[in-house]
């Protein structure tokens, strides 16, 4: 790869679809000027809520959808031209949200993970059969299984083959499109760890959609807030977390269930629904849910930088506070302490 | 000490196959809710939360069976007959489904499928039903309410529309609500909105409120008291403080580890290997065995009883005594 360039850069991205009657119609931004960068062994958490475009941008980097607008650049060259020799298709991969859905119920596991191999990779006969099993091995199945359907796993068991059919054209970036949303929790710190493990080991790159802030932070390097197709705010996983300056950001940050709330504390939430992005307010798009809004907001904001990698779209930036997330569940010193000793326990146990 | 609104007994599920073999899905189910209090009921899928409404609402599947008492104020609901049962659940008895496109009917207004409860229970007639309906709209937060109670479903949002199903099981003025997983399809900030709408609902109604859910952000958000079920036992039962902080049965301490924490990226997250049993496959010992990293020879032959520890705590672990925490005459 050449260093000079980030591995993917979005620049000015834009999507719209038309909607409306033939006689009516109007264009829908679901992406607009959406500008971002992945370096190698990266990765990067794209959050927002439905609507905001992020499963859009997933699909134009992997040109399953054209943009409208921008660019987009996979190591310093256009991926319309990368599409063209099918090159693209082999260095981006992506993980579904629902590991039901996106395997072919009628393909054994060794067939869904050999079609990869021998379109991408050239290989076949007995080459074919040992890829298929270093890439269930790679992702903690074991290679027995692969004469199975896709309906004798589990949940957690079938997002492992989705990750490993994506491993096998050995891709340089993977866009991770809601991975974990549809497991259980314990099954999805596992499928987590799987995706850090593998990051580490083959010096992968993530683009991670997701609404849930705690795992996008347990995973991201940076994150960046959509609200209605713009960035509104995108800054270093652990400085968004303890100091998140968009009223938008806030308001999902305050949105992480906690326990040891004060009882009858009122909580600051944020009012009313996304507008539709058909009927999308000019100026900024948040303007109606939020208590900063003054007439300034009736022109878009830029997106400004205010520290080391934090850029901010809010005319208010100034006046607003920065938010921390005090503390989320599961991180009581009581549980982190019980945890360490039952895993001494355990090491005396087996020695 | 006032009367629990809802007071369940040793509930049990089982299945009759058609060969005459059966296997109990859940069981050994006690728990009571108090007005104004809430339930949560967490566990993996698979692990019998649904079922336990599903028994509750008398909506179980042919070839399941409930045994134990539910008591619904003192009224035992196995001894109902099957009419005055079903008149119970949808006006005493309340349930919010988790999917709101699918509950509602798409090719009514949702200010008839409110009236239909009202008619049906012949709580009102067909005019004040719809004035009703509309008072109803207002107090689940929805905007305009007398022109929205003409709008169909598809016409809604998602956060909408889980406010009409609330609005729907509220009409028969339940005195227990129970709601399966109704945060699960929403977004985040929306998500938020509607678990503090339950959480006022509760409050000011009085009612008690069973709350289903696998995120253990929400419940932590609204329950009272908290349940969790594996593979169709409760193996530990506490309120809601005192499990966050003090949980004792070690898949519980496992589901809290296995949450993202702040802390950094570095930190590996635990896990819980293997796989909720099926049920029926575990004979003897108890059901965590085979997942439990601390678990003993005889816990694999002995099945541990749900024993308290302390005031309103029960746990079913052998173990349980060892994981207590540290007393406070003792140095950590």
């Amino acid at each position: 790869m050449n260093s000079r360039y980030p591995l993917l850069s979005v620049r000015d991205l834009e999507k719209t679809f038309p909607v409306g009657t033939f006689l009516r119609r109007r264009p829908v931004h679901a992406v607009n000027g959406v500008s971002f960068a992945i370096a190698s062994g990266e990765t990067l958490g794209l959050v927002g809520e439905s609507g905001s475009g992020k499963s859009t941008i997933g699909r134009m980097i992997l040109n399953l959808t054209a943009p409208t607008g921008g660019a987009i650049t996979f190591a310093g060259a256009d991926i319309a031209r990368l599409a063209a020799s099918g090159e693209i298709y082999r260095k981006v991969q992506i993980i579904f949200q629902d590991p039901h859905s996106s395997l072919h119920p009628r393909l054994t596991v060794r067939q869904l993970l050999a079609e990869p191999l021998r379109l991408h990779g050239g290989k076949t006969g007995r080459a074919l059969e040992s890829a298929v099993e270093r890439l269930l091995d790679d992702v903690g199945l074991a290679p027995e299984l692969a004469s199975r359907y896709p309906h004798q796993f589990s949940g957690g068991q079938r997002q492992r083959i989705g990750i490993a059919r994506a491993l096998a054209c050995e891709p340089e970036l993977i866009v991770c499109d809601e991975p974990v949303s549809a497991l259980d929790v314990s099954v999805q710190a596992q499928i987590i760890n799987l995706l850090k493990d593998l990051q580490e080991k083959r010096g992968l790159s993530y683009l991670f959609i997701a609404h849930d802030l705690a795992v996008v932070r347990h995973i991201s390097h940076r994150i960046a807030v959509l609200y209605l197709g713009e960035v509104v705010e995108s800054a270093p996983s652990e400085e968004l977390f303890s100091g998140a300056r968009h009223p938008y950001s806030q308001a999902l940050l305050a949105a992480i269930p906690r326990t040891g709330a004060a009882p009858g504390k009122p909580k600051a939430r944020l009012r009313g629904e996304p507008p539709s992005p058909i009927a999308r307010p000019a100026g900024c798009a948040f303007r109606a849910r939020c208590s900063y809004a003054t007439d300034l907001c009736g022109t878009p904001p830029p997106l400004r930088t205010i520290g080391a990698a934090h850029l901010v779209a809010c005319h208010h930036v100034e006046t607003i506070a920065p938010f921390a997330v005090d503390r989320t569940i599961g991180a009581s010193p009581r549980l982190a302490a019980l945890m360490r000793a039952f895993a001494a326990e355990e090491d005396g146990a087996s020695t | 000490m006032t009367l629990p609104l809802l007071a369940v007994d040793a509930l049990a599920v089982t299945h009759h196959g058609a060969d005459g073999s059966s296997v109990e899905i859940i069981g050994d189910v006690s728990f009571s809710i108090g007005a104004g209090e809430t339930l949560g009921l967490v566990g993996e899928s698979g692990s019998g939360k649904s079922l336990t409404a599903l028994a509750l609402m008398d909506l179980l599947g042919p070839n399941l069976a409930a045994t134990g008492t539910i008591l619904l104020r003192d009224r035992s609901l196995g001894s109902l007959r099957p009419r005055e049962r079903r008149r119970l659940c949808g006006s005493e008895l309340a349930m919010v489904f988790q999917d709101p496109m699918t509950a509602l009917n798409p090719v009514y207004t949702v200010g008839d499928q409110i009236a239909e409860v009202l008619l049906t229970h012949r709580l009102a007639s067909r005019r004040p039903a719809r004035d009703r309906a509309v008072e109803l709209l207002g107090q689940v937060g929805i905007p305009h309410p007398s022109q929205r109670v003409d709008a169909y479903p598809h016409q809604l949002s998602g956060g909408m529309r889980q406010r009409v199903v609330i609005a729907i099981a509220l009409a028969g003025d339940p005195s227990v609500l129970i709601a399966d997983e109704p945060t699960t399809a929403l977004d985040v900030t929306i998500q938020a909105q509607i678990l503090d709408l339950l959480r006022e609902l509760s409050a000011q109604r009085g009612m008690g409120t069973m709350l289903i859910s696998h995120d253990l952000g929400a419940i932590a958000e609204v329950a009272t008291q908290v349940m969790v079920l594996y593979a169709g036992r409760v193996v530990e039962h506490a309120p809601v403080d005192r499990l966050f902080a003090e949980a004792q049965h070690p898949y519980t301490i496992g589901l809290l580890s296995s949450l993202p924490k702040l802390g950094g990226r570095e930190q590996r997250l635990s896990t819980i290997a293997g796989r909720v049993p099926l049920p029926g496959t575990v004979r003897t010992g108890c059901r965590f065995a085979d997942r439990c990293p601390w678990a003993l020879t005889r816990c694999r032959l002995e099945a541990p009883a749900l024993t308290e520890i302390a005031s309103g705590h029960r746990v079913a672990c052998l173990r349980a005594p060892l994981l207590a925490p540290p007393s406070p005459g003792m140095a950590a």
